[in-house]
């Protein structure tokens, strides 16, 4: 902007822009109210029909029909009764071992993931040779489909799998044993499954917490001459708090869900003694055709999970 | 971050990292090597095949029609995210910028789309779908893959619109352009990171469904690969390598991805969750 | 360009907070008006209320006599400078500055002729490839400037647009914007809380505080009658000395201190409609009217008399602060308030903290306001 500049170089032909005035006019015509208003609806609704239609309508299915007495087939047949389908769930030995069975795979899930997990995230924050590939290797189970995880680990476990001929290699066992048909074992194992391919993820989130810790905060420590482990138990540990109770309520709320593992690997059984509220919830619904009682089992689910994740959701709201 | 000095210490640790590296990896490598075994190796104590079968691979292919399986993941998946970045970038950018009379009170609702477990709701899913014509069909899978993912996509997308300056938006407001121009051609650019994290979150889930995909599928044609490859353990006689090559096939895809994408997947993942 | 009229425009946030209230204000066609005020008061509301960013809650506002409360920003044809610029950073220089020619249906080669035309009138032609982060904050600066006058709209507002650029640059592009709005003529708002900045750049400039329009008027206006307490402190730097003071009249008009008075003639007097014995004032005074003298001469019989306590010498000039005096708060925050005045001397006096002077100062210098409401009540 030199002082030299010739001024008409910068207003073009302002004549061709003139009628301004008169679009002005009609712009303001145009536009009623809140100019943002309409258009911010219209982009929010394939987005707000989609719930709708997709979440919404089906919860309030999922409790209706929990409600009835139904096959699923003709809405015709459909008959009310109240409370009977949750009632008979009470009465339901097999419910219970599921919900138990449930509760256990979730409680213990999340217990290791998260003890496993921390301990990986502070293993690869120290940057040692090798830790590289325990972060890439402890993580890449967690990538894989859980239906394919399970599959593999069907063979891993089988009679003549990768766990029986260690067994047997060292000596331990000379007959096979089959695993997957053990009563005593099936859901431990389905625990340990689960272990192996998440523990990688709890790590990463873990490790993300730690990298959001202060340096700060480390250095003072170490220049307090506290010892590393004093640092981790007293500044690291409780600085994570936070984070812990996030990732535990995940694990929860995954371990509600727990079904593509249990499906692949034993269908729930043998004699059900790993079945899951999912699994049974299947069952009920598509080899019996008991559709309420399936339905029932499906509200159990939904109420456990957005229990967990209202108290999930008050932890993060804290974390911000 | 924790300066570990005694090499005695560094060495144990690094020795502890590579055990532990080894023994994840473990299972994995059995049943690599277990795909690669011929028939009658498979039930021998050996850990490696004596005899090198690549051609289990192409066999299970062919076996199972992965191929078909194959097909159908690519599509479903594609299809779900694209839709649903689009949808939830649209719907992020009304929240942040475009706020309307009532619009907190949409955006909590659809937040709670989070809380619902998509197995609890297979069997009204299943009823609807049959209803609106959805069942059996793979964009009908689709979409309910887009139902469940809007939740978290819009709101990683609206955590993140919320950082970049506002000025931005409205200087183009001022500058003419049109709400859609704005969100394609100011926002959108900027928010690289956040479709990304948003894109491998919902890959990963979509890629890896199976019960959404077990129930609202019949047809052996419209099978995912996670469904498809589910249905040979039933059967007795499906060989035990083939089986293996099956899910390893099945794992390939997520697999290369990540090789491709290790940090951002890795904090992608830890991103999606910790805000979701 | 565009004259712009605002007419009892008010906002209130959704909160509850009142950012401005019953702005009247009308800018001619071509003109350069400066809104001024301390932090928070309001001055970027109303910028955008006028660009259409902020809905109006009361009043109205017209360009070109059109009322545009429900006016979509993009059919105003108003262009905004930013503070921190708000250029798009994945865009290159050429991009930002053609964003806005591109909304329209301007065929490219024209967009790429205007482009290169304003970048040449900011001397960006040879950045025009680069992107915003690897420029200097000035370049910044005229990227947005260019952004704005390149599609030449009817009115430019800017907010604090020279607020993140250091002294020096901010001087000169103090200057630049100055020569910009000489060459091309457009209605200009220029936003700023820096009271040097509205002085040297305004023909008119308009000084708000608390959301309200204080006064209206050129700077030598302001400087010389300001119309109340606050513009007297807010404008000018060191600001305006603001003094309890109570008119008597014992043997001749007199203004009383705390620890002395100073005459005031009767011409002063008779000037302020009603004034009694006995009536109280702030008497304003500004640093460099004051004069400063040895209370032992005659002539300093019975003038307040204060303490140095402190001299900042910023040649060629001294600033000395006089403690014993009770001021009284103009409503700036950033205004001296307490016990102690300014004046501003040259710097060769010899005057050292702990010594005892006498105050005064010529009548003409004298600006008495109403000790309720804070007006001015001499010309
Ligand atoms: N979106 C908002 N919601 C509620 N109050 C707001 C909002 N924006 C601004 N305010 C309040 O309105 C008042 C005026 O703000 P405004 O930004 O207009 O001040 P300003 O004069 O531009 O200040 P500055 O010089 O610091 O930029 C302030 O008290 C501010 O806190
Ligand atoms: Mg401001």
């Amino acid at each position: 902007m030199r002082a030299d500049t010739s001024l008409t170089a910068v207003a073009p032909a302002a004549s061709d822009r003139k009628p301004r005035r008169r679009d002005l006019l009609r712009a303001e015509r145009r536009r009623g109210g809140n100019f943002a208003s309409g258009l911010g609806v219209a982009m929010v609704f394939p987005s707000l029909a989609v719930f709708l239609g997709l979440i919404a309508v089906p919860v309030v299915v999922v409790a209706l029909v929990s409600l009835s007495e139904w096959a699923g087939f003709e809405l015709g047949d459909l008959s009310w009764i109240g409370l009977e389908n949750y009632r008979s769930l009470v009465d339901d030995g097999v419910f219970w071992g599921a919900l138990v069975n449930t509760l256990l795979f979730t409680g213990l899930t999340t217990l290791f993931l998260n003890i496993l997990g921390f301990g990986f995230a502070l293993l690869i924050s120290t940057r040692v040779r090798g830790t590289g590939l325990l972060r890439a290797v402890v993580f890449l189970p967690a990538l894989l489909p859980p239906v394919l995880v399970g599959l593999m680990w069907r063979r891993v476990l089988d009679g003549f799998g990768f766990v029986n001929q260690i067994l047997q290699n060292l000596g331990i066992t000379d007959e096979p044993i089959f695993f997957l048909g053990e009563r005593g074992y099936v859901l431990w194992l389905i625990i340990g499954v689960t272990i192996w391919q998440f523990a990688g993820f709890d790590m990463i989130l873990y490790y993300a917490g730690l990298q959001s810790i202060d340096r700060s905060m480390l250095e003072a420590a170490a220049l307090d001459g506290a010892r590393t482990f004093r640092t981790i138990t007293r500044v690291v540990i409780p600085s994570l708090y936070h984070i812990v109770g996030v990732v535990a309520l995940l694990n929860i709320i995954g371990g509600l869900k727990i079904f593509d593992v249990v499906f692949v690997m034993t269908r729930g059984g043998p004699n059900r003694s790993s079945e899951v509220l999912a699994t049974y919830m299947l069952e009920k619904g598509f080899r019996h055709s008991i559709m309420g009682q399936a339905s029932a089992i499906a509200v159990v689910i939904v109420v456990l999970a957005v229990v967990f994740s209202l108290i999930r959701l008050r932890i993060s709201r804290r974390l911000v | 971050m924790f300066d570990i000095r005694s090499p005695w210490a560094k060495s144990s640790l690094s020795l502890l990292a590579v055990g532990i590296a080894v023994v994840v990896l473990l299972p994995i490598a059995w049943i690599g090597a277990l795909s690669l075994k011929t028939g009658r190796e498979v039930y021998k104590q050996s850990f490696l095949p004596d005899q090198w079968t690549p051609g289990n691979y192409v066999e299970a292919w062919r076996e199972f029609g992965l191929g078909g399986y194959f097909v159908n993941s690519v599509f479903v998946t594609a299809l779900s995210v694209a839709l649903t970045v689009l949808v939830g970038l649209l719907a992020a950018h009304a929240f942040t910028w475009l706020k309307f009379p009532g619009s907190e009170w949409v955006f909590t609702a659809l937040l709670l789309g989070i809380m619902i477990p998509p197995a609890a709701l297979v069997l009204p899913l299943l009823i609807e779908a049959r209803q609106l014509g959805l069942y059996d069909e793979l964009y009908g899978l689709s979409l309910v893959y887009v139902a469940f993912g809007l939740p978290i996509s819009i709101l990683v997308f609206r955590g993140f619109f919320q950082g970049l300056p506002g000025d931005l938006v409205e200087s183009a407001r001022l500058d003419g352009a049109r709400e859609w121009k704005i969100l394609w051609r100011v926002v959108v650019p900027m928010a690289r990171p956040a479709i990304v994290t948003v894109t491998i979150l919902l890959m990963l889930a979509n890629w890896n469904d199976f019960i959404l995909a077990l129930v609202l599928l019949r047809d052996s044609d419209t099978y995912t690969l996670p469904v498809g490859i589910s249905q040979f353990i039933g059967q007795y006689r499906t060989p035990h390598e083939l089986i293996a090559a099956a899910s390893l096939i099945g794992s390939v895809p997520v697999f290369l991805l990540y090789l491709i994408l290790e940090r951002r997947f890795q904090q992608g993942v830890a991103q999606g969750a910790l805000k979701g | 360009m565009a004259e712009i009229d605002f007419r009892g425009v008010g906002k209130t946030y959704g909160d509850g907070t009142v950012a401005v209230r019953g702005v009247d204000l009308q800018v001619a066609e071509g003109e350069f008006v400066v809104l001024v005020g301390p932090s928070g008061c309001g001055k970027s509301t109303l910028l955008r209320m006028l660009a259409g960013l902020e809905a109006i809650t009361e009043g109205e506002i017209l360009i070109d006599g059109v009322v545009v409360n429900k006016t979509h920003p993009r059919d105003r044809d108003v262009a905004m400078v930013f503070q921190n610029y708000a250029l798009y950073p994945h865009m290159t220089v050429f991009a930002n500055m053609a964003f806005p020619l591109r909304q329209g249906k301007m065929p490219k080669a024209d967009v790429a002729e205007r482009v290169r035309e304003v970048a040449g009138i900011l001397q960006l032609t040879e950045h025009l490839k680069r992107r915003p982060a690897n420029l200097s904050g000035g370049q910044r600066q005229r990227v947005a400037i260019g952004r704005a006058i390149v599609r030449n709209p009817k009115a430019f507002l800017l907010d604090e647009p020279l607020s993140n650029l250091d002294a020096k640059l901010r001087v000169r592009m103090r200057g630049e914007i100055a020569q910009l709005h000489a060459d091309l003529g457009v209605t200009t708002i220029f936003v700023t809380h820096d009271q040097v900045e509205a002085m040297t750049l305004g023909q008119r400039v308009a000084v708000l505080s608390d959301g309200e329009l204080r006064q209206v008027g050129s700077p030598h206006d302001l400087y010389n009658h300001p119309g109340d307490m606050f513009v007297a402190g807010f404008i000018g730097s060191p600001s305006m000395n603001l003094m309890r003071a109570e008119l008597r009249n014992e043997e001749g008009w007199r203004l009383h201190l705390a620890s002395g008075s100073v005459p005031v003639s009767g011409d002063v007097v008779r000037g302020v409609s009603g004034a009694v014995h006995g009536q109280e004032f702030v008497a304003g005074v500004r640093p460099e009217s004051l004069v400063l003298g040895d209370p032992r001469l005659p002539e300093a019989e019975g003038l307040p008399r204060g303490v140095v306590r402190l001299i900042e010498v910023i040649e060629p000039e001294m600033y000395v602060y006089v403690d014993g005096f009770t001021l009284v708060d103009s409503g700036d925050p950033d205004a001296p308030s307490g016990e102690m005045l300014v004046a501003r001397q040259p710097s060769g006096r010899s005057v050292s903290p702990g010594d005892v002077v006498a105050v005064g100062w010529d009548d003409k210098n004298l600006h008495l306001f109403s000790a309720e409401d804070g007006t001015a009540v001499t010309g």
